[in-house]
């Protein structure tokens, strides 16, 4: 059967399945002893293992299979797992998670790992005195007869005297039958229906252990049936390749082997011949001993998450959601021309129209819930990394996580992961002191790194916040003194709100010590230009030795957007709302020059003019002749005024790119259809003026 | 007419495996769930002639799930689709009525073979 179709589904299967792992093993590691947990987590490498084995993926199948068997021993002798095995649990599962980014092959170095932590997992087992169950089957008995030890001759005896004829049952099973144990189990209760077993060549010992072949042979003494229905009967069972009954006489064996039979101990004897009913004992005894699951009592909540989810939703390629929301907006955008062609026409189609807007208006709310997910999925990483943070550094750190449930747009969560990494590792970094420093400060030794997230109107609030040492104001303005980012007189009017936020300027770290987490060159900036590459902003609050709390907002969606459409050159153009400032009505007098480039003195601050069309390029751009509209905007915390012929409106826009041929170009950000049809462009505000940045640079120092 | 099973397992993607390999050996799966309780919830309402059953499974296990399934009706065809290592657990489900049992990662022809015999 071709599976491969099935890569995608075993993929977001698998991603759920690893959170769902790695959040058991760290509540495991707060509290040991908790059997569900323990439980939960083999259940899920278990539902893991099956799947990567139907998916052909070895490497992933043995990794499953042998943290599997390593967690079995806990569970049987309900022996919680030290702190030692739970890392060496974690460390499984990071292999596993590694196996799965390519699953198709291994590489030697995967397979190399493997087998190291595999060699140190089997120690553990050994050194906590855990029985070690070998898997591979040992030595293969070669033996052909049966071994009767007094009694089983007795009744062997018996039956003959009753007319019975013992007969011996050859059974083949087929090539790479799996559990063959199983398969032998299920014949057996099979022959019981027919009679008793008296004896087995390999012993039933050694077929549960499946320490043979392919071929066994089984003594039966049968009750009913004759051999050609005992034959079928057997014949019937699942993966049974042969079977030949032919009857059997005692004295063959006695007579071929007759020392043997007789030297054998009376204890060895006991154990290899069994009488039908001691097997189920046996059985009862396998589970016991070799310790298989109980049956899993009350799962905990999150697996009911996971496969109640299962039940209630459908997969959907991504892609599918992608083209269903396009469409919807095209809907959108048609709805609109609709009612402008058609009002006023005649009263039952304005009403239908109506209806047909409303409809519309819902169909677009549910297109876009369809790409909502919960942040849940970025935030589910976090509480492990944290934890191996503090491992690696010493550090205590409890990560607080609360909204996780809080949904944004598929394409907006995707690009959260890096910023979010980037300031919890910052929290962590430089914002929380070691523990000595802690207690010195009279705080808790253990420090706290909080993770929210909320709606707030249209918007998702985001915020991280830790309880460190907080931002020193004073020393981040030496520095960006030092660094040329502020001159002197800026140093002494700028608040120490307005000191803290100087951290988002690039080229901007406060460390010098360079680690392995945050500070490797990308700074602040870094985190700042991708929120704002959302349409999002983010500010920063700080307490010195309290706290420092990073709040980002972000809108729910990137698909629409609420812009200002203005006019240029009698282009239209749209602004998105969130960089826009203010709008001015300048008189040209107004619009004064330094060094030849226009500004305007509003209200104390300078701030670089542009004609919209000639910094798009389009034209050279003349100042008008009186008054004109000018558009305040910020972005990359630069401010700059757009002269505009016409301030239009404010529409809500649906972005669509523009396409492989003119992805790139600077400071468009995308286009939109209008509702009357026309294509307009989409002005990335940032991304102008971070080009325009050393022009506008010049202009603004010395103010 | 066709057959019809119940796949029930907990993982969506071995149910879509089942699914598909059943369908192309002329059966029709007419229902799919996703832990036990759901299994016995839809054997009662759909009354397939075959069901297949993962064991390990929230909320339910599967050897419960058989049991219940059996005490329902006696004459039920459950056979156990379970990954590797849990012999005694199969055994017990087994014990608790099964017909028989398939093994993760399966080849289709198996399953095709299993389904023949208790068919036959």
């Amino acid at each position: 059967m071709d599976v491969t179709q099935y890569a995608e589904l075993f993929q977001a299967e698998a991603g759920e399945y690893m959170q769902v792992l790695n959040q058991c093993l760290l509540n495991l590691e707060k509290d040991q002893g908790d059997r569900e947990e323990l439980q939960e987590a083999f259940r899920v490498v278990h539902s893991l293992k099956g799947m990567a084995g139907t998916m052909g993926y070895q490497h992933v199948t043995d990794i499953a299979h042998g943290l599997e068997n390593f967690m079995e021993d806990f569970k049987t002798f309900e022996r919680s797992p030290s702190a030692g095995v739970i890392d060496l649990l974690f460390e499984a599962v990071d292999l596993l998670q590694d196996s799965l980014e390519h699953p198709e092959e291994s590489t030697e170095e995967d397979r190399r790992k493997w087998d190291d932590l595999l060699q140190r997992m089997k120690k553990t087992r050994v050194s906590e005195d855990t029985e070690f169950i070998e898997e591979d089957s040992g030595s293969i008995n070669e033996e052909n007869e049966f071994n009767l030890g007094a009694m089983d001759q007795e009744i062997v005896r018996q039956a003959r005297e009753k007319g019975k004829q013992p007969c011996r049952v050859g059974v083949t099973l087929k090539k790479d039958v799996m559990m063959k144990a199983v398969r032998v189990y299920m014949i057996f209760k099979e022959l019981e229906e027919c009679g008793g077993i008296i004896s087995t060549v390999p012993s039933q010992q050694e077929l549960e252990d499946e320490k043979f072949e392919q071929f066994f042979q089984v003594l039966l003494v049968p009750e009913k049936h004759d051999i050609s229905v005992i034959n079928e009967k057997v014949t019937q069972i699942t993966d049974v390749e042969n079977v030949e009954v032919h009857p059997w006489n005692d004295q063959e064996s006695s007579e071929n082997d007759p020392v043997e039979s007789e030297a054998e101990p009376e204890a060895e004897t006991e154990k290899e011949a069994k009488h039908p009913k001691d097997k189920k004992d046996m059985v009862q005894e396998d589970s016991s001993a070799q310790g298989k699951t109980p049956a899993p009592s009350s799962p905990s909540e999150e697996s009911g998450q996971v496969t109640r989810a299962a039940d209630k939703m459908v997969r959907v390629e991504t892609q599918k959601l992608d083209d269903l929301v396009n469409l919807v907006g095209e809907m959108v955008v048609a709805r609109t021309r609709i009612s402008e062609i058609g009002h006023g026409f005649n009263e039952d189609l304005d009403s239908t129209i109506d209806q047909l807007k409303r409809s519309i208006t819902n169909l677009q709310g549910t297109a876009m819930e369809l790409r909502m997910v919960p942040i849940e999925q970025v935030f589910g990483r976090f509480p492990r990394m944290v934890r191996d943070l503090c491992r690696e550094k010493g550090k205590k750190v409890e990560l607080h996580i609360s909204g996780q449930e809080t949904e944004l747009d598929r394409s907006i969560i995707n690009r959260l992961s890096d910023p979010l990494v980037h300031l919890l590792r910052n929290s962590f970094d430089h914002g929380i002191e070691a523990p000595d420093e802690r207690i010195k400060k009279g705080k808790k030794q253990e420090g706290s790194i909080y993770l929210k997230a909320c709606h707030e109107g249209n918007q998702v609030v985001l915020t991280v916040e830790d309880d460190g040492k907080g931002i020193d104001p004073q020393r981040i303005g030496e520095l960006a003194l030092e660094k040329g980012v502020i001159t002197k007189d800026e140093l002494n009017q700028l608040s120490k709100d307005d000191l803290v936020s100087l951290i988002f300027f690039s080229g901007f770290s406060t460390s010098a010590e360079i680690t392995d987490v945050s500070g490797r060159g990308v700074g602040m900036d870094a985190v700042r230009n991708s929120i704002e590459a959302l349409h999002g902003s983010i500010e920063v609050y700080s307490e010195i030795d309290v706290m420092t709390r990073f709040e980002m907002r972000l809108p729910l969606t990137l698909a629409i957007i609420t812009t200002l459409l203005v006019k240029s050159s009698g282009q239209l153009y749209a602004i998105p709302v969130e960089v826009i400032h203010e709008n001015v009505y300048l008189d040209r007098k107004d619009i004064k020059s330094i060094r030849g480039n226009p500004v305007v003195n509003l209200r104390g601050e300078v701030i670089p003019l542009h004609v919209l069309s000639a910094l798009l390029g389009f034209d050279s751009g003349e100042l008008p002749e009186d008054e004109c509209n000018v558009v305040i905007v910020e972005a990359a915390n630069r401010k700059a005024g757009f002269i505009v012929d016409d301030l239009v409106g404010q529409q809500e826009i649906m972005i669509k790119s523009l396409g492989s041929l003119l992805k790139g170009l600077k400071g468009i950000a995308g286009a939109t259809v209008l509702g009357d049809g026309s294509v307009t462009l989409i002005i990335d505000v940032a991304g102008l003026l971070s080009e325009g940045r050393d022009y506008i640079e010049q202009n603004s120092v010395g103010g | 007419m066709s057959k019809t099973v119940l796949v029930v397992d907990d993982t969506a993607f071995m149910r879509m495996t089942l699914k598909s390999m059943l369908e192309k050996n002329g059966y029709e799966v007419v229902g799919e769930g996703g832990d036990g309780v759901k299994g016995v919830e839809l054997y009662k309402e759909l009354k397939p002639s075959l069901v297949t059953m993962d064991i390990t499974m929230p909320n339910m296990d599967g050897i419960t799930a058989i049991k219940e399934i059996i005490g329902f009706d006696p004459g039920a065809v459950v056979i156990i689709v379970s990954a590797m290592g849990q012999k005694s657990l199969v055994i017990e489900a087994l014990n608790a009525g099964a017909k028989d049992f398939v093994v993760k990662p399966f080849q289709p022809d198996r399953i095709a073979e299993a389904l023949a015999k208790l068919e036959g």
